[in-house]
């Protein structure tokens, strides 16, 4: 395993956004399982009583990092394998998490299907269990509503957040609109993505990822980002179809956090686009730092 | 990559060949990131570029300064996660002879020429290489290939140019999308001849009949679509830099006689540093007037004639002693 | 290129000096005093006459510039300013002097840059007089004088009549020297085209005064001339005079001239205020600077300018360890700044211009080389130097010093200096580039850093409109 950043290390000045030198391998992920509670909200909707837990599989790449360590959340319906090229990056500078959500992957399938805030739960549970000091939230597409959750449930473990793609529009909160524009978001898809999306699908089915996106439907993070108190980083892919312009700022000037939008970047960034995606997270931290500093 | 999802970044964007430049990949959109050392400048341009369509980042930097480089490409990818052009564009000039202008002067221009192209060279091409590819446009000048009097200091830097491109493209072969391309423009119409340090006593004109820089510019673009080797701009560079590989004693020679009274006008100047340290107030545009004037243009397209027969006997002379290599050039040195 | 008007002596401090610094504006240097580089070896020639021919050598070549003193009436002094403004290259000057004759000021224009137009020129007009006779001479010019003065109103003119210095001429020819009062067509349309706008008139004024007789409102007749002998020398006589009248079989032991009643700007060198005043009018009119350059006698700008030769090749790295002094219109502008050497600049070759260049090689830390030319009259006039004074200059160089004719001994009777002093900076290897011209402000720079020249006033004029 290779971890440029060893135990003890001190932080360099805000320069975590560095190219990766040439012929550095990258770091291979290792599995990571925690055990959470379910979610009360869950329970009282389900026939199991008692102690219920859900197991989130996921992955894990490097080891202790002087930087805190970052937490990417993948989107509707896909796993872990979605944000792995981004993950696999910004591991070479620290701790790097990937779990899979509830009822994706290989974390169990809980049935009903988990509402939003309820894999916010869970997640904010997984987070505890998981790292020590605060985290950097990644929430990609969907995901970004999950972390707006988490982040808001428990702010002492937050760092940062990273909202990447995130979804939905309010002027397009229908499914006829989202169907038409996820069909246009296929074509900017690689092929081996699809295949990916397209295994995680069948694992999570259909009708979970159905249920899960009318969930998603209803959630207003243009409210809830507002209540954000750690820096957040809004990132907007010129070739996506389901995020405009306007919504991006809109977000960003809700919570009066950062706005980068990359040239030619696609929605599922996390895989299609992994450079940008973890140079502009890692500028983001750089910038964060250097604020804090600049604020002593 | 298509056009509109490129990110570009431009040193020296404030004036002239690199104002030139932004504006023209403002109007094929994208990102473009502009930096030079004057940040009203940059604003104002940055404004215009937006209006075309483009997203813009303003970095002020000084290019001599290897670190203000480092975090130029820093914030340009922490920015726009990506970069995919960068053109090391800035540079100034100096007249006045070689053992006369002050050392300091003449240290001040190469920093600026070539450690400017070097410092920027060096930041950038590691996020060229982490990204699997760039495209790195490099400005040098006809001066990159034959020398003139008066201008020592350029044209060792404008050579010294050349060579580092040639250098980085030999290093970067191992990744194939990375590609150096070096720019040669002939006289053109910017402020760059008003700026410049002047050491001879006599005011600078633009030698023969300079090119507007959005002809530059336009090659510079064609070279981020396809990228090319070396691009002279313009019918007299091309010839001059075939010239100056064909005959190159000859070309010298014509370039003392002919091209360098050409170049500066009878009429006196106090020595001035120009903007080699402090940038100038004015002059944040891209041309400087030099192409309009008629009487002017009659001077310069009888000196652009001359030179063409020269060098037209230049050839002649050159087939004519093809094979007969090595000849001692025979210096005059004393009338 | 205009040709110099006939009627004008090109033998001269005047028209020598125009043609020295305008040839160093288009480039070209001021071999053999500006005459056909074909006469040289005729010139040289001249070293083998025995002396008594070479006199006659030199008064044939004055005679053959002579005028009839018929044709006066007849003359058109705007001819001469035309041909001066056509001497110059039609450019841009962002300065322009104009006033009194003076070699140090030709290597001033040098390397100002800027062309110089002259107030004074001489007509050498024919008539036979005895030299030691100044009355007699003043009387045979009245009429000339007259005919010249009622033909050309904006002139003012000085008979003058020097049997010291110029006692091989004066027999032959009468010295006539103008001095234009206004600026006259010819030097407005040549200021309007050429200067900048808001460019600086130079006035070069120099305040030598002489005692004259007057003539007319316009017309004075000077007796003596600026060189070896005192003012009071040619008005009183005196101990030399009576030598040098013997020496040259004179039938007379002093001069008689006429009384002089009145105090004018010296013939050749002085400035005639009338034309300070038209030229203040001019530039108030078009908007130019004026500044004046005032200097008590001719030597005394050539301190400062030899400075400033120095301190500017200092500036551009070039070692400023040799010296030439030149002497009246042996001038070498442009082979001097070719060369990176110092130019020193004697009004004569006698005694006082001896003291200038001693006084200033004494004020100097010392020269590698001095090159000596000195200027050649014929005449072994009251106050010339020894040849053996002149060595005592050439010696004072470090390295190597000479005298650049041929044998000093021959002093004054060596024609052949005029076609030779040229070769020998040629001689010198060093080569620098013709340099850009200074500005008017690094001048100021210049004269800032310099303690005052004694005699040598820079003043600016407040012309506004």
């Amino acid at each position: 395993m290779t971890a440029l950043t060893r135990p003890g290390e001190v932080r360099d000045l805000a320069h975590d956004l560095r190219p990766l030198p040439p012929g550095v391998e990258l770091p291979g992920p290792e599995e990571h399982t925690v055990a959470v509670p379910a979610p009360a909200a869950w329970r009282s909707r389900t026939d199991v009583h008692g102690s219920a837990s859900w197991r989130i599989r996921g992955l894990r790449w490097g080891t202790r990092s002087v930087r805190p360590p970052i937490v990417l959340v993948h989107g509707l319906g896909v796993a872990a394998r979605m944000v792995a090229p981004t993950a696999r990056r910004l591991a070479t500078g620290g701790l790097v998490f990937a779990p899979d959500l509830p009822g994706c992957g290989r974390s169990d399938k809980p049935r009903p299907v988990p509402t939003i805030p309820e894999l916010g739960e869970a997640l904010a549970a997984w987070l505890r269990a998981s790292t020590s000091g605060p985290a950097v939230l990644v929430g990609v597409s969907m995901g970004s509503q999950v972390v707006l959750d988490v982040a808001l449930r428990v702010p002492a473990a937050v760092h940062a957040v990273v909202l990447a793609s995130p979804i939905v529009e309010p002027a397009r909160r229908r499914w006829r609109s989202q169907l038409w524009r996820w069909q246009v978001e296929q074509a900017t898809q690689s092929l081996r993505l699809r295949a990916i999306q397209a295994g995680d699908y069948r694992r999570a089915g259909i009708g979970r990822v159905l249920r899960t996106f009318s969930s998603a439907l209803s959630e207003r993070p243009e409210e809830t980002v507002g209540r954000l108190r750690v820096p957040v980083l809004v990132c907007r892919g010129t070739r996506d179809p389901l995020v405009s312009d306007g919504w991006a700022r809109d977000l960003r000037a809700r919570c009066g956090g950062d706005l980068v939008t990359l040239p030619g970047v696609v929605h599922a960034m996390s895989h299609d686009n992994p450079v940008e995606l973890s140079r502009v997270v890692l500028g983001f931290l750089d910038r964060i730092e250097r604020r804090r500093r600049a604020g002593e | 990559m298509g056009r509109r999802d490129r990110v570009v970044v431009v040193t020296g964007a404030s004036s002239g060949i690199g104002r030139a430049c932004a504006l023209r990949f403002a109007e094929a959109g994208g990102a473009l990131v502009v930096t030079a050392r004057r940040a009203d400048a940059l604003e104002e341009l940055a404004t215009e570029c937006r209006g075309r369509g483009a997203d813009v980042l303003v970095a002020p930097a000084d290019v001599t300064d290897a670190e203000a480089m480092d975090r130029v490409a820093a914030e340009t990818v922490a920015r726009f996660g990506r970069v995919d052009v960068w053109v090391n564009n800035a540079g100034v000039n100096m007249y006045g002879r070689t053992e006369e202008v002050p050392a300091r002067l003449w240290h001040r221009v190469v920093e600026t020429n070539l450690f400017g192209v070097y410092h920027g060279t060096r930041a950038v091409l590691p996020w060229f290489r982490e990204q699997g590819g760039g495209t790195l446009i490099n400005v040098s000048s006809v001066l990159g290939h034959t020398g003139f009097p008066q201008q020592s200091a350029y044209a060792a830097s404008k050579h010294g140019i050349r060579a580092l491109s040639d250098c980085v493209r030999q290093e970067s072969l191992d990744v194939k999308g990375i590609v150096v391309c070096t720019v040669l423009p002939g006289p053109v119409d910017t402020p760059l001849f008003r700026v410049a340090a002047n050491w001879t006593g006599r005011k600078v004109v633009p030698p023969g009949r300079p090119v507007s820089a959005d002809r530059v510019a336009a090659q510079v673009l064609r070279c981020a679509d396809h990228p090319r080797r070396e691009v002279p701009v313009g019918g007299a560079s091309r010839f001059g830099v075939l010239a100056a590989r064909i005959v190159p004693g000859m070309v010298e020679r014509a370039g003392a006689r002919v091209l360098s009274r050409q170049h500066f006008a009878d009429q006196p100047t106090a020595p001035s540093e120009g903007n080699l340290f402090e940038p100038p107030d004015f002059g944040a545009r891209v041309d400087d007037g030099w192409r309009a004037g008629s009487r002017r243009r009659s001077r310069l397209s009888r000196a652009l004639l001359v030179t063409g027969l020269l060098l037209g006997v230049a050839a002649v002379i050159a087939t004519a002693r093809a094979g007969v290599a090595g000849q001692p050039i025979v210096g005059r040195y004393a009338r | 290129m205009g040709n110099e008007p006939n009627f004008l002596a090109s033998f001269d401090s005047a028209s020598a000096m125009l043609m020295a610094t305008a040839r160093y504006l288009r480039g070209e240097p001021f071999p053999a005093l500006g005459q056909p580089t074909a006469l040289r070896p005729l010139v040289k020639l001249t070293d083998v006459l025995p002396r008594r021919l070479r006199e006659l050598a030199f008064i044939g070549s004055g005679m053959t510039e002579a005028v009839s003193p018929r044709r006066m009436r007849g003359i058109d002094v705007e001819d001469v300013n035309e041909w001066v403004v056509s001497e110059y290259p039609q450019r841009s000057y962002p300065a322009v002097l104009i006033g009194s004759s003076c070699g140090a000021l030709v290597h001033l224009c040098a390397a100002l840059g800027m062309p110089w137009l002259p107030q004074t020129f001489f007509i050498p007009v024919r008539q036979w007089v005895h030299p030691d006779d100044p009355t007699t001479a003043m009387r045979k010019g009245m009429r000339p004088g007259r005919a010249l003065l009622a033909a050309n109103p904006d002139i003012q003119l000085h008979h003058m009549h020097d049997a010291n210095q110029d006692r091989l001429m004066v027999r032959a020819l009468t010295y006539f020297r103008y001095k234009r009062q206004v600026l006259g067509p010819a030097y407005e349309r040549f200021l309007r085209s050429t200067l900048e706008p808001g460019g600086t008139i130079v006035i070069s004024d120099c305040r030598r005064r002489w005692r004259t007789t007057s003539l007319g409102s316009r017309h004075v007749f000077q007796h003596g001339a600026v060189g070896g002998a005192t003012e009071q020398e040619f008005h009183a006589g005196g101990e030399r005079v009576a030598e040098y009248l013997e020496r040259y079989d004179s039938p007379v032991r002093r001069w008689h001239g006429p009384e002089p009643d009145s105090l004018s700007p010296e013939a050749e060198w002085g400035f005639a205020p009338a034309l300070g005043e038209d030229i203040e009018r001019f530039a108030r009119e078009h908007g130019y600077q004026v500044r004046r350059l005032v200097f008590d006698t001719p030597a005394k700008p050539s301190p400062m300018v030899a400075d400033l030769y120095r301190w500017w090749y200092r500036r551009r790295r070039i070692p400023a360890n040799r010296l030439f002094v030149e002497s009246f219109i042996v001038l070498a502008p442009w082979w001097t700044l070719r060369t990176g050497t110092v130019p020193f600049w004697m009004t004569f070759n006698m005694e006082p211009s001896l003291r200038d260049v001693q006084q200033y090689l004494d004020d100097r830390e010392p020269f590698d080389e001095i090159d000596l030319a000195l200027f050649q009259h014929g005449v072994e006039a009251v106050g010339a130097p020894s040849a053996d004074d002149w060595r005592a200059v050439t010696a004072r160089a470090r390295r190597r010093g000479r005298y650049v004719g041929r044998d000093l001994d021959t002093y004054p009777y060596e024609m052949s200096i005029f076609a030779r002093y040229d070769e020998a900076l040629r001689e010198i290897p060093a080569r620098y580039p013709i340099p850009g011209a200074l500005t008017l402000d690094e001048f100021d720079g210049f004269l800032a850093e310099q303690d005052d020249y004694p005699g040598v006033r820079w003043e600016s004029l407040s012309v506004r409109a």
